[in-house]
């Protein structure tokens, strides 16, 4: 286990928990700029996404972040205690007549830096793998 | 201040001073449409001295944008690092805004 951590929902936190689950899983990674700016980009999109989405940025609520060394690279999973969603649903920023949506891009960019990416039932919880070099 | 306004001649030059992120994109686009507000119409974003864009910084961009071209006005960008034109590449955007390499070419095309 790299780490565990339980985030209050507000947007206030949501750096210092990016900075602590970067610096955790980075552990013997210091060198590979790559993998840090990878997890860092992707990890920012799940967490806001929990804690704006899927917790109303409500610091009543709190969000989750595990982090873990796998053979394949650092797994990491976000929950969040919403509603959910179905996401099928989401629409596409980068489809034809998309680009311009103010909305939805977050998704996209995780699905297109991670190596894998796993979304829970009604999109309650992301995980997703960043491999090293 | 996450953000500045510079004025160089007819377009009000934004500086991101190091990211535009979901907690900083409302100051953002206030600053943009004060200026829209007092009747300035060419803008430009320089993301020379930014390190970083996430998904809510690249709608918000894209939001001012629309606004702005609502107003008969245009924003434009510049100063993309390779992190950064990445994203913009990944969403796609590239192709949605002008995008300068850097604040001088941009300014004499503008």
């Amino acid at each position: 286990m790299l780490c565990d951590l339980t985030v209050p929902a507000s947007l206030d936190r949501l750096r210092p928990a990016l900075d602590e689950a970067v610096t955790a899983c980075s552990e013997g990674r210091a060198r590979d700029e790559q993998f840090r700016w990878t997890l860092r980009t992707v990890l920012r999109e799940a967490l806001a996404n929990a804690i704006v989405h899927g917790a109303g940025a409500d610091p009543a609520r709190s969000v989750r972040v595990v982090a873990a060394s796998r053979p394949e690279g650092v797994r990491v999973t976000v929950e969040d205690p919403g509603e959910g969603y179905e996401p099928e649903e989401a629409v596409h920023p980068g489809s034809a007549g998309g680009r311009e949506r103010s909305r939805g891009r977050g998704l996209l960019l995780v699905r297109a830096l991670a190596d894998e990416v796993e979304i829970g039932p009604r999109g309650r919880s992301i995980s997703f793998v960043v491999r090293g070099r | 201040m996450s953000f500045g306004i510079e004025v160089e001649g007819s377009v009000a030059v934004v500086v991101v001073r190091e990211e535009l992120v979901v907690e900083n994109r409302s100051d953002f686009k206030d600053r943009v449409l004060e200026r829209l507000d007092e009747g300035r119409r060419k803008f430009l974003v320089d993301f020379t001295a930014a390190r970083y864009i996430d998904s809510a910084g690249l709608g918000e961009l894209v939001s001012v944008a629309r606004t702005v071209r609502e107003k008969g006005g245009e924003l434009r960008i510049c100063g993309l690092g390779e992190d950064l034109r990445t994203l913009f590449e990944l969403t796609r955007l590239d192709s949605l805004f002008e995008i300068a390499d850097d604040r001088g070419s941009a300014l004499d095309d503008f």
